[in-house]
């Protein structure tokens, strides 16, 4: 770790199709996993994740890039407003692609153990989903057919929530 | 399976795919496991379906056996209410001028007050516009979700309904406790208060009025009381240690831990438990050091008392610029013996604020306090009565804020016409007046057998 000749320490991020990323280790450490890695001193400068493509890496660095920069809540009570403000903006911008990349970053950001954007993806999807019905749910999200209710099991739960289907 | 120690996510441990991070630390970098996007692990489904408004979340449980075993364990209930930053309050203006109770229950749509996460005041109607050809609602009192509803041109019905599932029972007056009621000045100061079993499930509630009969300080306080389990009326004449005389302004009764409090002359509450048996009628004395001619002069327009996170407040404003404190709070340390203890004493000149046009008006400006606000013990909201904003008010650091400018369409917002309201966000039962089986099962979770 201490062989480092720059002042800021890179790390190298390399995705399942090989493609190499180079990135500060301040926005590296956004991942608790890697984080976790590099305390441990187990990480080499170059850190292989075989199961992220570079299209879904490539959207996670741009993640940890803005979020690394931007102050943090705890460092500071009183916090730039319009700080937080940007990084509204840049969270709603940033979800704004379609249902598989939203997806993978959401396995990738699980696997690299990086709350805020799991958080981000989960609220994505649940927005994009509320306003559907069972059947839709089912096509969307390609729902094991072998796991329905049974006709029965089905009338009741919808009579039991009958007010949730008004 | 191994628990991650950094783990406020996963709820539940996930049967299918877990990351082990720790065990085999040294081969993190080779290829663990290959997702099917469709395939994502429970924890990660269960963080998406908390974060769903629970109309859809109920929908939902017919989307499979598996999604309904995740939304009915108990944990799930948990872990969705654990995410109190998505929990938002808001200030509901009393009035509701619409045709019919249907219309009330339609208003309520959650579009109207989770489309923007900022604060506002909540008015459910017109005031001007739509107050001429419509019958007048009014937000009597909020109890476990439960929200008890009076039609104002009638004045013998009520309503006690839930907003998510959008159910309601309508609760009668019997002719014979009308009678009774038109003997007496007037029926007012409706209260409702519920029970919950273990499950946090409503299995009852109980809707008390009181009546006003004189002028002067009777012996008895008079209740007519309403239970969900009898589906009917009995009236009460509560002995009292000292006359007491209600207080024909001021709206509902403040609910503290179960118990309804009623504001009465010369500067007490009346209080009656409606689960506690035999009925009786406590007097509370207000905290000592009040502004009693502030009180008498304003009609207690600028004292605010409610219950907020298990202890009861006594809030106080001075309007006159012109005295030494501005702000007061007073705590009750004991409620069994009625004591209270001051909480603060602020100086005008200790407030401070970040925006520029309220800071020059902290000294000259009229303060009228609307709410405590119920998740939150440091922080009092008030209208600022010369810029016409709400403005909240930071207890720890005497700091003011700007809650929003905009109060709409009443322009004398004070907290006799507004109730705090923290948004719901998981389903109420309303149980059916005199019904003794109810099925509770869709409210209570359990794992569901067979699933």
């Amino acid at each position: 770790m201490s062989t480092s000749s720059s002042s800021s320490k890179k790390i190298v991020l390399k995705s399942a199709d090989n493609e190499t990323f180079e990135i500060d280790e301040i926005v590296a450490l956004e991942s608790q996993a890697i984080k976790n890695m590099i305390e441990d001193e187990c990480a080499d400068n170059v850190i292989p994740l075989g199961n992220i493509d570079s299209k879904t890496l490539s959207k996670i660095i741009e993640y940890c890039k803005k979020h690394a920069e931007s102050p943090k809540k705890d460092d500071n009570a009183d916090i730039d407003e319009k700080a937080v403000e940007d990084l509204k903006s840049f969270d709603a911008e940033f979800a704004k692609v379609d249902m598989p990349l939203i997806q993978d970053i959401l396995m990738a950001a699980n696997f690299l153990n990086i709350d805020n954007l799991i958080g981000l993806m989960c609220r994505t999807i649940a927005d994009r989903i509320k306003g559907k019905t069972p059947e839709e749910i089912r096509k969307i999200l390609n729902i094991n057919k072998n796991d329905l209710l049974s006709p029965e099991q089905e009338a009741k739960a919808r009579e039991e929530n009958s007010w949730a289907f008004d | 399976m191994e628990v991650e120690d950094n783990n406020n996510l996963v709820v539940m441990q996930s049967h299918a795919t877990t990351y082990p991070r720790k065990k085999k630390r040294n081969r993190f970098w080779e290829p663990l496991f290959w997702y099917d996007i469709q395939n994502l692990p429970d924890s990660l489904l269960i963080e998406i379906l908390a974060r769903l408004p629970a109309n859809s979340i109920f929908r939902f449980k017919c989307v499979s056996k598996h999604w309904q075993t995740l939304i009915s364990h108990p944990s799930f209930y948990q872990h969705h209410s654990s995410l109190s930053s998505l929990l938002q309050f808001r200030i509901l203006y009393r009035y509701i001028y619409v045709s019919d109770f249907k219309e009330v229950i339609n208003r309520f749509q959650p579009e109207i007050y989770s489309s923007s996460s900022d604060f506002s005041v909540l008015y459910l109607s017109g005031i001007d516009k739509e107050r001429e050809n419509n019958k007048l609602f009014k937000v009597l009192g909020m109890s476990n979700g439960l929200i008890l509803f009076q039609a104002m041109n009638t004045n013998t019905h009520y309503y006690i309904c839930d907003m998510i599932t959008r159910r309601w029972v309508r609760v009668k007056t019997d002719t014979h406790m009308l009678s009774v009621a038109y003997k007496c000045r007037h029926a007012f100061g409706e209260g409702l208060v519920s029970r919950v079993n273990q499950e946090n499930v409503v299995t009852s509630y109980r809707v008390v009025r009181a009546l006003l009969y004189e002028n002067r300080p009777l012996g008895y306080l008079y209740l007519q009381m309403f239970s969900s389990e009898t589906g009917e009326w009995v009236g009460y004449r509560l002995p009292c240690s000292t006359p007491i005389q209600l207080l024909k302004r001021g709206v509902g009764p403040i609910c503290f831990n179960g118990i309804l409090h009623w504001f009465i002359h010369d500067h007490g509450m009346a209080a009656f438990d409606p689960y506690k048996d035999p009925k009786s009628c406590r007097v509370i004395r207000l905290p000592d050091g009040i502004n009693v001619e502030s009180v008498f002069k304003h009609d207690g327009a600028y004292r605010l008392c409610d219950g907020c996170q298990g202890t009861l407040r006594y809030f106080q404003v001075e309007p006159e610029a012109s005295k030494l404190y501005c702000f007061s709070m007073w705590v009750m340390k004991d409620y069994e013996k009625g004591e209270w203890d001051c909480e603060f004493k602020v100086r005008r000149t200790d407030l401070h604020s970040s925006d520029a046009e309220l800071s020059s008006w902290l000294l000259k400006a009229t303060f009228l306090p609307l709410s405590l606000h119920p998740l939150d013990l440091n922080v009092v909201y008030l209208r600022c009565i010369e810029l016409g904003w709400i403005v909240t008010y930071n207890v720890q650091d005497r700091r003011l804020d700007v809650a929003c400018k905009q109060i709409g369409d009443a322009k004398d917002l004070s907290w006799r016409v507004v109730v705090p309201f923290v948004l719901p966000r998981w389903p109420t039962y309303v149980p059916v007046p005199g019904e003794k089986s109810i099925n509770l099962r869709p409210f209570i979770f359990q794992p569901l057998a067979g699933v």
